[in-house]
């Protein structure tokens, strides 16, 4: 940004910033810049005006007044609506729809053609590049997205958006108009969109594919047309013949775990999709890069290797996850080439700094590294480190796999591979791999696009800021630049074997579903908890039951206890405070579900019951915990599952009574519906014999302390796993396991525990089921059966999961590990899902699964519709908003405004960080691409008058006049810290020496200065002031940011500072939300007997507060005289605020803020105060005096002279909505024109502001404002 | 369940007396012409398909529009269209140009509006404390209703208690629903080839 110029020779036509910046000469300079602009060539026009845009000016004016020229206009306005700027009013559907055809009328005709073929995406790049040819890269990505939305406008995005993805068609080539061939950049779209067509026809059937294109260009007269089509076909024959020496060219591929070589079916390679991904590889206008986003098992790796080959690399430095990845990826490598060829794996950093220092004997075509090497690299010695690595093994090229492993940008790893990646010539060719859409939000990508790409995204964050923060533009800006490939396993390997997905209900059984509603019902467990207790729950009652058995909770408490007694800060100690308390009714609770004197009489009870029942009823039914449940003996079983070890049976036991004893079943632990199901299920899948079987599960093994052998000897509550039951039920022999425990590290001579596992599940038909992990069984294990002799008496591959995963990405990755490109056994996918033992065959929902289930598919969709760049619906938005907590959601998917970017992102930034801190921070990039000064000095100023800062100015201003009054001296020197951009000198309407940190903040104080003043920069702790240079000192809305650490206390300098340049008053005002009477209590008392200050009775302090339209809290207020010098030894945390406290009061509102309620920012012209003191409850009153030149004063006015809709803008969402609404209803309702219409409309609303509540029902406020406005225009008429 | 079974449920739901549906269907409902006497009665748990998921209320309060009531109020508008729907089914009407209303239609043109519904979980997790409010202008909206649209009631289980699941357009079926349509289909293809 330049530097901005003020005084002096300076013209302010030259610059047109300069009517940006200063507020106070704005509307004049606005009109003179307008007739400089009209007079300029449109191209100038143009550029002009997108400089305009970014810095904020009205789009409106800009767009429709000032643009002569009608093509710039509507490029601009384009430009515009690609950036989420909303140049005029919302219109509604229908005018938007009106406007998008008016826009588009001349292209109606291509869009009726194209749109059955191009997605809306393709369309829109087509329509743009043929319109905007001459726009640079940067605006026309801009334009696309504009065009996009245009579209969507016509098309209606979301009801033309399916759920699947859109599955591309051939272009009628031969009736499409000749002259669109006649545009390279419209060539360019089509063949783009023809060719990935083309990919799947051509991997599955080429033949065909050269047929089709022959005909087409038969059929097609124009020469133009008849290139175009020799370009594909041309593109397919050299992808056909890209040959590369040294490779092999039959593999055995996924068939290398075939323990006989004479059974291994070898498949070509490269085959044709590989051969094509290489081919483009090496043509991309981007350089030799690509993301590889491929479904599982799509031959990503062979891929990946032929077109590093095809690019001439000579020694890859490849990064895989840890552990048996690496071993797996060196034999990948080593099948591929017809020689053996060096691939070294490093294990660990002292192997790397050999390699570093003295190179390898052998140059190896390959260097594998794992994830975790990486990440416990040190960062600062790193990048030496690889230099030399490169140096000394010639490393010039880079493979990425698992990039989602580095797709956080704090991440260690992220940081080396950056770094790794760096190292490397900027035209080394880099591929990434992922085998799941890694895209959960859009900065999802940051990460991975700028290691591929780390000479053009050097920050984190450059590449999402490249994307302007706009989730449409994502989709277009990736596929457009050809930065990624996309791969599903149909596109590539065509129809296979068929897949059977089914879901199965469940049912609980009684006394299942009845420990699931008390752990549902149970208000002592965590939010975050809670979650993941109801899962593990439904899956079995047991993996949750030591949370609630009295002993352990009990231990619970006393470890917690002893917490308490450690040092703690205040937050910690309250956390857990409040675990301990719920830890205590839990135990309570739990403990107390039936009186325990009563256990054995109620058994005794049931087992009367259950003699009855067996003799009149049913002989058949069990005397266990179900029937115990299901005659309202179940909080006796509860009880018992609780707080007896053995459970039931244990009070069985206990009770002596040999005739229940004999009665009593019980159900031995397996309290599990679903190893029920699973158990009826496997008998007869067993039976069979010719069916395998993955079982998979997130929980199974969570808290079994020991296995089967010995149980109940470690642990009281250990209980059996269902591995351990799979063994029990089905002998040793018949089952596997992949988890966590199962090892992946190779021993001498051997291979690693869980690769055996693997290859014996593959090829050997006698293990029957296995038992895995969601989370071991993912990233890269192939466990598809093998096609060899000893398998033929398979005929089926089911894969049941008992649970689903917390990712759609895990999900995919379990549900495809069988499978591969030669599968020829069907494959049944089942899920099962807990349920009510209701009436089969009706929908079913609330449980804890099918809650899992819509979640995944909704996150799916969501994900979905940022890539695809499809706008959410209001209630999605509403939904996100109030539902995610997380502000990273809220904020990647939704444009930043400034407001959004100042609240949530800057002040969150300085609050209470300190000088150093905050000039670095001020340094830094912010809101679009503007560093944080530029930003602040441009953007605060705008809202300070009416917001909080100038509130707290005038109160400020009036306890100064007062102080004057009281001491009856003439002149005061006055010193304002943190002055921002000067609101107390024009507030108060006298000189201030005005000081900031900030120097462009002080420039624009300058600028709309009403009375001349001082502007110095410098820190509030070390100030260039000599001792008691200053009557009265401001520190106003400013103690707040300086840090208050251990090591170093910015914010008790800053006060001694205070004490030494003031000899009379120092004012200090805190925001209100920051400080609890309380704190200010301490404050008050710190300051007074440590900082040598008095309070001063008759300039009280305390919370100030606004009266006049409504009570509105602004700040606490310090108003003190200087009266000795400060001293030592007090506590610095009596210093401290109640940002937590902040948080929550932000968190309760969202939480709270449902649809009923709109919120209004206190945007009112206060000039009636009252300072409360919190100790004695004495109020004091403070009436604001205007000066001759007040800010305030002329902004109304000026605002209340120029009612145009453009004012409006500057009012918040909720209002404007309003607003916009309110002269909807006047138009209608009295047929005025506009003009009138949002006269009487703003009037109606500010009256309603300067009456209404703060928070209020939206019905009503809706029936106030039309019953104001129907005063109002009565009045006029009368 | 068979759609027939289903469409039954809802007629068997719905074909009674508007103060008994109101009864077995909300915490609280009143009649339109007196809304200071509130009844109390027993809440059911209402499904809403928006666009990406389905979320679950309560049905905290109705409002009870008589026939007599809504053929002299609307006679030539609403009361037409609500008479011509079956019972259970739900329609949508606008109200003074601003809020889209929802109706259930029971007997004749009487007719049930949603008044206040509280969202009672989040993907399988219970809502604490006051959960979402949905007004009544809030059920069309997110359902997607539109002046004049109809919505469908498909008796579904929440949590093994009877629910409805409010859609527009098809109604939804299981795949237990969908193996049976397709089991029923084949019979009756099965029986044509057998006949000659």
């Amino acid at each position: 940004m330049t530097e901005r110029k003020f005084g002096g020779d300076y013209n302010p036509y030259e610059d047109y910033t300069i009517v940006f910046t200063t507020r106070r000469g704005e509307h004049y300079a606005a009109q003179r810049f307008a007739r400089l602009f009209k007079s300029w060539p449109p191209e100038k026009q143009t550029k002009v005006a997108y400089d305009c845009l970014k810095k904020g000016f009205t789009p409106h004016l800009v767009v429709n007044y000032w643009i002569t020229d009608e093509d710039s206009r509507q490029r601009v306005k384009l430009w515009c609506e690609g950036r989420g700027i909303k140049v005029e009013e919302t219109p509604d559907e229908e005018t938007k729809s009106r406007r998008a055809r008016s826009v588009l009328a001349t292209e109606t005709q291509l869009i009726d053609q194209f749109s059955p073929y191009l997605s809306q995406l393709s369309m829109a790049k087509l329509l743009t590049v043929k319109k905007y040819r001459n726009a640079t890269a940067e605006e026309l990505q801009l334009l696309i997205g504009g065009t996009y939305r245009l579209l969507g406008d016509i098309l209606g995005p979301r009801r033309h958006y399916r759920r699947e993805a859109q599955q591309p068609k051939f272009l009628p080539l031969p009736e499409l108009p000749d002259e669109l061939f006649s545009d390279d950049l419209v060539i360019q779209v089509l063949y783009e969109h023809e060719r990935s067509t083309a990919v799947p026809l051509y991997n599955q059937d080429p033949d065909s594919l050269f047929r089709y294109l022959r005909e087409i260009k038969q059929t097609s007269q124009h020469p133009l047309k008849t290139d175009f089509i020799n370009k594909l076909i041309e593109h397919f024959s050299a992808a056909e013949n890209l040959a590369v020496s040294g490779i092999k060219g039959l593999i055995a591929g996924s068939q290398k775990d075939v323990p006989n070589e004479d059974e291994v079916s070898l498949s070509e390679f490269p085959s044709r999709h590989q051969r094509e991904y290489a081919f483009r590889f090496l043509n991309k206008s981007v350089g030799r890069i690509d993301l590889l986003i491929g479904a599982p098992r799509t031959r990503k790796s062979g891929a990946a290797v032929f077109a590093l080959e095809a690019a001439g690399a000579k020694a890859t430095v490849l990064i895989c996850p840890s552990g048996i990845n690496k071993e797996l990826w060196k034999r990948e490598i080593q099948e591929k080439y017809e020689e053996e060829v060096e691939v070294l794996i490093v294990e660990s950093e002292r192997e790397l700094r050999s390699l570093a220092q003295r190179g390898a004997p052998l140059r190896p075509r390959y260097l594998i590294m794992g994830y975790q090497l990486l990440s416990r690299l040190d960062i600062n010695e790193t990048p030496s480190m690889f230099r030399s690595l490169r140096a000394k093994l010639g490393l010039d090229s880079l493979l990425a796999d698992e990039i989602q492993l580095a797709k956080e940008p704090e991440a260690e790893c992220t940081k080396q591979l950056y770094a790794l990646s760096r190292e490397l010539p900027e035209n080394a060719p880099r591929i990434a791999m992922t085998g799941t859409v890694i895209i959960n939000s859009i900065e999802d990508y940051d990460a991975p696009l700028r290691i591929l790409l780390p000479y053009r995204y050097r920050q984190p964050g450059d590449f999402t800021r490249a994307l302007r923060n706009d989730p449409e533009l994502v989709h277009t800006f990736l596929v457009g630049e050809e930065l990624v490939t996309r791969w599903t396993f149909e596109e590539v390997f065509g129809q296979r074997a068929p897949v059977e997905y089914r879901v199965e209900p469940v049912p609980f059984t009684p006394f299942h579903l009845s420990v699931y509603n008390h752990v549902y019902l149970d208000d002592t467990i965590e939010d975050q908890s809670k979650r993941g207790f109801l899962r593990q729950t439904a899956l079995d009652p047991l993996l949750i039951r030591k949370h609630y058995y009295p002993n352990h909770i009990r231990r619970e408490i006393e470890k917690l206890r002893l917490k308490l007694g450690e040092r703690q800060d205040d937050r910690e100690r309250k956390i857990t405070e409040a675990r301990i308390q719920a830890l205590e009714e839990r135990l309570s609770k739990v403990t107390t579900l039936i009186n325990p004197n009563e256990a054995l009489s109620q058994l005794s009870q049931a087992h009367d019951q259950f003699i009855r029942w067996n003799l009149e009823q049913d002989e058949n039914v069990k005397f266990d915990e179900d029937f115990l449940t299901r005659l309202d003996f179940d909080k006796l079983a509860l009880w018992c599952f609780f707080n007896l070890q053995g459970g039931v049976d244990e009070l069985v036991r206990l009770s002596h009574n040999r005739a229940l004893q004999k009665d009593w079943v019980g159900k031995g632990g397996l309290y599990s519906s679903k190893y029920i199901r699973l158990r009826e299920q496997l008998d007869e899948y067993k039976k069979s014999g010719d069916v395998k079987v993955i079982i998979g599960s997130g929980f199974y093994q969570s808290y079994v302390s020991s296995g089967i052998e010995d149980v109940l000897e470690e642990d009281e509550l250990a209980f059996l796993s269902l591995y351990d039951y799979l063994r029990s039920w089905y002998g040793e022999a018949a089952e596997l396991k992949i988890d966590g425990k199962v090892s992946i590290e190779p021993k001498a001579g051997e291979l690693a525990e869980r690769e055996r596992i693997r290859r014996a599940w593959r090829t050997d038909p006698k293990y029957q089921f296995m038992l895995t992990t969601m989370r071991a069984c993912r990233l890269g294990i192939d466990l598809s059966i093998l096609p060899i002799r000893a398998n033929d008496q398979i005929k089926k591959v089911v894969m049941i999961g008992l649970d689903d995963p917390d990712t759609y990405a895990d999900k995919e990755q379990f549900l495809n590990r069988v499978e591969a490109g030669d599968r020829t056994l069907p494959v049944e996918l089942w899920s099962y899902r807990t349920t009510n033992p209701e009436q089969p065959r009706t929908l079913r929902y609330g449980f804890i699964d099918h809650g899992i289930a819509q979640a995944l598919e909704f996150k799916r969709l969501l994900s979905q519709l940022a890539q695809d760049g499809i706008p959410l619906t209001e209630e999605e938005e509403t939904f996100l908003k109030s539902h995610l907590s997380s502000s990273r959601v809220r904020i990647e998917l939704y444009p930043k405004t400034p407001l959004t970017y100042l609240n949530m992102d800057f002040f969150p930034k300085v609050r209470g960080k300190g000088a150093k801190a905050i000039i670095k921070l001020y340094q830094e990039a912010g809101f679009e691409g503007m560093t944080n000064a530029d930003f602040f000095a441009a953007y605060y100023p705008q809202i300070e008058e009416l917001g909080i800062a100038g509130q707290n100015a005038r109160a400020v201003a009036e306890v100064i006049r007062r102080y004057q009054a009281l001491t009856g001296k003439g002149h005061l020197r006055i010193g304002s810290i943190g002055a921002g951009s000067g609101i107390l000198q024009n507030t108060l309407g006298e000189k201030v020496i005005n000081v900031d940190l900030l120097k462009e903040i002080l420039q624009v104080a300058k600028a709309k200065q009403q009375v001349d003043g001082d502007y110095i920069t410098a820190e509030a702790a070390s100030s260039p002031f000599p001792a008691g240079c200053f009557d009265v000192t401001d520190f106003s809305l400013a103690v707040h940011w300086t840090g208050n650490r251990a090591e170093y206390s910015e914010r008790i300098s800053a006060l001694q500072e205070l004490n030494r340049i003031t000899r009379g008053l120092v004012t200090i005002t805190i925001p209100h939300s920051y400080l609890t009477p309380v704190q200010f209590a301490s404050w008050r008392s710190t300051l007074e007997e440590y900082f040598g200050f008095r309070f001063r009775d008759d300039l009280p302090s305390g919370l100030l507060r606004a009266t006049d339209f409504r009570t509105e809290p602004i700040s606490w207020i310090f108003n003190m005289e200087k009266v000795a010098q400060p001293k030592e030894g007090f506590s610095r945390s009596s210093l401290d605020f109640g940002f937590e406290r902040v948080f929550d009061i932000i968190t309760y509102s969202r939480e709270n803020s449902g649809e009923k309620s709109i919120s209004i920012r206190p945007y009112l012209p206060h000039k009636e105060f009252e300072i409360v003191d919190p100790g004695s409850g004495s109020v004091h009153k403070l009436v604001y005096q205007p000066t001759d030149v007040d800010v305030l004063e002329k902004a109304l006015s000026e605002r209340e002279a120029r009612l145009t809709s453009s004012e409006v803008l500057t009012l918040s969402a909720e209002e404007f909505g309003t607003f916009r609404r309110l002269v909807r209803e006047v138009r209608s309702l009295w047929g005025l024109k506009n003009n009138d219409a949002e006269r009487l409309s703003l009037q109606a609303l500010d009256l309603w502001l300067k009456e209404g509540y703060y928070r209020h029902d939206a019905v009503r406020i809706w029936s106030e404002l039309k019953t104001i406005v129907r005063e109002i225009h009565e009045g006029s008429n009368q | 369940m068979t759609t027939e079974q289903q469409k039954a449920e809802i007629r068997m739901s719905f074909d009674r007396p508007g103060a008994e549906v109101c009864g077995d269907l909300a915490a609280h409902w009143m009649n339109h012409t007196d809304r200071r006497k509130i009844y109390k009665g027993q809440a059911k748990v209402l499904g809403l398909q928006t666009d990406s998921m389905v979320r679950f209320f309560t049905i905290e309060e109705v409002v009870l529009f008589e026939d007599s009531y809504t053929r002299e109020r609307w006679p030539r508008s609403r009361s037409l269209a609500i008479a011509s729907l079956s019972p259970g089914e739900v329609i949508s009407f606008m109200s003074q140009g601003q809020h889209v209303l929802t109706f259930i239609k029971t007997q004749g043109a009487e007719n049930i509006m949603f008044s206040s519904l509280q969202e009672i979980d989040r993907f399988g997790d219970p809502l604490r404390g006051e959960g979402h409010i949905l007004t009544t202008s809030s059920v069309a909206k997110i359902v997607g209703l539109t002046h004049g649209m109809r919505g469908q009631l498909t008796p579904i289980h929440f949590k093994g208690d009877r629910a409805f699941l409010l859609a527009t357009g098809a109604r939804e079926l299981s795949n237990e629903e969908l193996d049976a349509l397709e089991k029923e289909l084949m019979e009756d293809f099965e029986s044509l080839r057998s006949t000659p």
